[in-house]
């Protein structure tokens, strides 16, 4: 535990780099919120941005930013109206979570079966076939195979809805597979590489050599240094399906926060941009954390606790 | 006299991207029952793949031959049988113990499938049974030890670890390959005495792979000398060192380092170990041999009594009627 909370201590510096650099970039593009508004004379404008307290100088506005956050206040969006940026991201954070959540999952389950089948049967037609199919998905982003996909399921063989949110659990195929599909296509490659490695061991010939059944050796002496590289990489893909997620809830129209961002930039809305940034860091941050206790957990030569007491 | 293993015309061969390499060839081996037989030989010479190959646990492109163990030919067994005689009727003990055991469990969990796969216990039993079984190989603390991972127990416990888990199941044969060349000196003796006490106590047959004729002559009742993917001398322990028979042995003897030697009187054999990347004309070691003769380079000598409990295979003894 105290590893962990040394952990979420260091991410606080972090958090304030990423907030800075956010800040600073998103001032620093030409426009303003209220740009968009047309004809709004000066003095409304004036008075707008007054009551946002654009008027104050930026390291004012800056702070008092930091200021909220501290207290857990995210600001207002200045373009939906009636809104905080905290409503907004828990009104969509649970649909982007729950696709996030399950194309992980999905590209966890496929990616280790998959690798895993494609080391023991290495060099055979499925092991082929398999990592021909890894080529090709991981050369084509999300934003590719999801209009891919919803032509074929949707349009083709109307097996599966084109987009929507909330009416049926069919909603949820096309943009977790078309998530899933690059890291599925990662991960396969990923455990197959580990297993075949670890495969060569000799503790693998001495279970052998112990009479062990296969399926043992597999899935009980193999798979958990094979899990190693997979748990390590586990962080960088929580990322990429976050940043995925953006594009995917754009074109199957789903609810989630993805949409806030690319609204939020467009329309210069300054606190929904940081409030997304501050969001998706700290998810980052936590799921970094949770994928290092859980490959100490995983590996008993990698001790957090007693290496961090010295 | 009984054997435990008998090998007749065992090859073994490997592909590799220089093509085919035979690592053992045509090769006939009698392992006496109830005894130690030190195997000895370069390294390269097919000591460990002979024996890797016949339970099915080689990379080997191609095995082929008979190998009689316990009334059964091994060479005919399917993946599942040799699967079921592996780890119960024979076992092992590898050259370094830390690669042997899986470093992502912890000790006692391996011990214990050990147990479970071939024998039907209960878990409390096996525990029981492996609590046991490491006091016999001298470990203090077993409960404590079986909650231990690899990296937290010296090479000396992983290797008394190891067999421990060779025995637990009584085998009728043991193979220990190199069982102590990872080891510091202090620790070999203790291992060396604890595979002499479980051959006493059990007097179970063992086959003993090594480089170290010093380890041959206080172990092993028998010793057989591998040249180039075949024997080339078998002979009973109490007159091999004092009746070398095969060129070969007495190069391999002359070359072992003594206390009051000075670097001069070093004794390398010449040359290296032929490529068995081709089939090899007469006797293998002829390139290298002090003895050598005409015979030698066009025909191939057999193995042969050249005295009693003694066999070789070399030209300068009379190829009788073979």
């Amino acid at each position: 535990m105290t590893y962990a909370f040394k952990r979420l201590i260091g991410a606080v510096p972090l958090l304030l780099i990423i907030i800075t650099l956010a800040f600073i970039l998103m001032r620093s593009v030409p426009g303003g919120p209220f740009d968009q508004d047309r004809n709004v004379p000066p003095e409304i404008e004036a008075n707008l941005k007054a009551a946002y307290h654009l008027d104050k100088p930026l390291y004012v506005q800056y702070l008092n930013y930091l200021g909220g956050v501290i207290r857990g206040d995210l600001g207002p969006s200045f373009k939906y109206h009636d809104y905080s940026v905290s409503q907004l991201i828990k009104k969509g954070a649970p649909v982007s979570l729950r696709i996030g959540g399950l194309a992980v999952l999905v590209a966890l389950i496929l990616g280790i079966s998959l690798g895993a089948m494609a080391a023991i049967y290495k060099s055979r037609l499925f092991d082929n076939i398999v990592m021909g199919m890894t080529m090709l998905f991981l050369a084509m982003p999300s934003f590719v195979i999801a209009p891919a996909l919803s032509l074929l399921f949707a349009v083709v063989l109307k097996w599966l809805p084109v987009g929507g949110w909330g009416d049926t659990p069919k909603q949820y195929f096309l943009p977790i597979i078309s998530l899933a599909i690059p890291q599925i296509a990662y991960i396969t490659r990923l455990v197959r590489g580990a297993m075949l490695e670890v495969l060569q061991s000799r503790y693998i010939l001495f279970a052998k050599a112990r009479g062990l059944k296969a399926a043992r050796i597999i899935w009980v002496h193999a798979i958990r240094p094979t899990m190693l590289p997979v748990v390590s990489y586990l962080g960088p893909a929580t990322a990429s399906i976050l940043s995925g997620s953006i594009v995917i809830e754009q074109i199957f129209s789903i609810p989630g926060i993805g949409r806030y961002f690319i609204q939020g930039g467009l329309n210069r809305d300054y606190t929904l941009v940081l409030g997304m940034v501050i969001f998706f860091g700290v998810l980052i941050i936590l799921s970094n954390l949770l994928m290092d206790l859980i490959y100490s957990g995983l590996n008993p030569r990698v001790d957090y606790e007693r290496r961090g007491g010295g | 006299m009984e054997s435990i293993l008998n090998i007749q015309d065992l090859n073994v061969h490997f592909r590799t991207t220089n093509g085919q390499i035979q690592a053992v060839r045509r090769l006939n081996l009698f392992i006496p029952k109830n005894k130690i037989t030190g195997v000895v030989g370069e390294s390269g010479s097919g000591k460990t793949q002979t024996f890797l190959s016949l339970f099915g646990l080689s990379q080997a492109s191609q095995v082929s031959g008979k190998a009689e163990f316990n009334g059964v030919d091994l060479l005919s067994l399917s993946k599942s049988e040799l699967n079921k005689i592996r780890g119960r009727d024979i076992s092992f003990v590898f050259q370094d113990p830390m690669s042997a055991l899986n470093p992502y469990m912890n000790v006692g969990a391996q011990i214990l499938e050990t147990i479970l796969a071939h024998q039907s216990l209960s878990k409390p039993q096996a525990v029981h049974l492996a609590e046991e079984l490491l006091l016999s190989v001298k470990m203090n603390d077993p409960r404590a030890v079986m909650k231990k991972y690899p990296h937290q127990l010296s090479g000396g416990q992983q290797q008394r670890i190891i067999v421990a888990m060779a025995i637990v199941n009584e085998p009728k044969l043991i193979i220990a390959d190199e069982p102590t060349t990872a080891l510091d000196v202090s620790i070999q003796a203790e291992i060396l005495e604890l595979i002499q006490d479980i051959h006493k106590s059990h007097s179970t047959s063992i086959v003993l792979i090594t480089h170290d004729l010093g380890v041959v002559a206080q172990l092993c009742d028998y010793v057989t000398v591998m040249y180039a993917g075949q024997i080339v001398e078998q002979s009973i322990t109490s007159q091999f060192f004092s009746n070398l028979k095969h060129p070969y042995s007495q190069a391999l003897m002359a070359s072992v380092p003594k206390f009051d030697m000075n670097q001069d009187d070093l004794f390398p054999i010449p040359g290296q170990p032929p490529v068995l990347d081709h089939e090899i004309k007469g006797c293998p070691f002829a390139p290298r041999c002090p003895h050598v003769m005409a015979v030698c380079t066009v025909k191939e000598p057999s193995m042969i009594s050249v005295a009693p409990n003694i066999m070789a295979a070399c030209h300068l003894y009379p190829q009788g009627a073979s």
